[in-house]
């Protein structure tokens, strides 16, 4: 990339992005003395009747969201990596109408000579992987799933969709498309450490749920409009024998929502990269 | 049977997966027939009664119609969300 690109408002958004996140992540590493409870289960447990139904996911979300978000980050580099190995040079994605989409000609298929099978039902199988995939990322806070196992199974929809249909893939997502998908998961995965670290001073603080304030040593206090808003929508009641208790995932469903739309744009850019190319300027010139 | 839930999250994550679905659905481009738009949403349906409604929910608009009868109703408002939201792009349900 040009550093000329970033001037104007490129910059200045990229500017206070990387601003705002350094401060708030470095200045809560300088508050991690003497809060820090090493162990989680005791205080988890403590407050199992408070969270989400599904306390596994929401024990380890503090842990696995930030791994995972880091995976995320490995997977682009894996994928500049692979790129700039195989393509011995800069990145520049092809734009599909520019050239033939597919260039291995077996993978070429004619939909006319398609098996009955695969022509009548592989469509609506990519679409109903596509549900699948947003029933994983939403039912996160109650059963099993997350944002990373949804990426990957819509990743999965698009390069079943391209393997089939090939130039004809129904299921085609643009790159100025992939790489918005991404910033935008990236960007509200981001965004959704500032309502915690403003009011708290930890970053990414599960507003909604609220579980840390009892603790006579937690430096902030959430306000009652923010317990609202990140927790009601997804608030469900638990009919227990004990009664009836209330319990919600507070912002765990919307990072999830992030994640998911970061690894679809990645996977899917990785994706596009090898299944439409890429192309060297230098050797561009030469031919 | 209750028709409304006691708290609003056994409704918001549906509407959630309907705008989802919509947003997806426009990158969908192809020309489905009636015939196949049903039978995705016959597929759908069957799909959310397999998947069922998480545990906790209680209400029909949470999917629960009786005890074992369960609709993972996030999975049929995605499939329908697909489906609108592929109507807007080039091609469209015909």
């Amino acid at each position: 990339m040009d550093a000329k690109e970033l001037r104007g408002i490129k910059g200045v958004v990229a500017a206070a992005a990387l601003f705002i996140i350094f401060f708030g992540v470095f200045s809560s590493f300088l508050q991690l003395e003497g809060n820090v409870a090493r162990g989680i289960s005791e205080e988890y447990n403590k407050l199992a009747y408070k969270m989400a139904p599904n306390n596994l996911a929401s024990w380890v979300y503090d842990y696995r969201a930030i791994d995972t978000l880091l995976e995320t980050g490995v997977i682009y580099v894996g994928a500049v990596v692979s790129v700039l190995v195989l393509g011995r040079g800069l990145v520049r994605l092809k734009v599909p109408e520019e050239d033939e989409i597919v260039k291995v000609t077996g993978m070429d298929l004619k939909t006319e000579t398609m098996p009955v099978l695969l022509k009548y039902f592989a469509l609506p199988v990519v679409i109903l992987l596509i549900a699948y995939g947003l029933l994983v990322v939403l039912e996160a806070p109650t059963s099993g799933g997350g944002g990373f196992q949804c990426g990957v199974i819509v990743s999965s929809a698009y390069l079943l969709s391209v393997i089939i249909y090939g130039k004809k893939s129904p299921f085609e997502i643009k790159k100025k498309t992939l790489v918005a998908l991404g910033a935008f998961g990236w960007g509200l995965y981001v965004l959704m450490g500032l309502p915690g670290y403003l009011t708290t001073g930890y970053w990414q603080y599960n507003v909604g749920s609220d579980l840390w304030s009892w603790l006579s040593s937690f430096p902030g206090e959430v306000p009652e409009i923010l317990k609202t808003v990140f927790g009601e929508p997804f608030k469900l009641a638990l009919q227990l024998k004990e009664g009836v208790f209330y319990a919600t995932s507070g912002i765990l469903p919307i990072i999830n929502i992030g994640e998911a739309f970061n690894v679809i744009g990645a996977i899917c850019l990785i994706f596009f990269a090898f299944i439409y190319g890429w192309s060297d300027p230098e050797e561009e010139k030469l031919e | 049977m209750m028709l409304f839930p006691l708290a609003l999250g056994e409704v918001t994550l549906t509407v959630v997966a309907f705008i989802l679905g919509v947003a997806l659905g426009t990158q969908l481009r192809s020309n489905l027939s009636r015939r196949t738009t049903l039978l995705i949403l016959a597929m759908s349906v069957v799909a959310a009664f397999l998947f069922e409604a998480p545990i906790h929910y209680s209400s029909v608009l949470g999917g629960v119609f009786f005890e074992h009868i369960t609709f993972s109703l996030k999975f049929i408002s995605a499939t329908i969300g697909l489906l609108i939201g592929k109507s807007f792009a080039k091609g469209g349900i015909q």
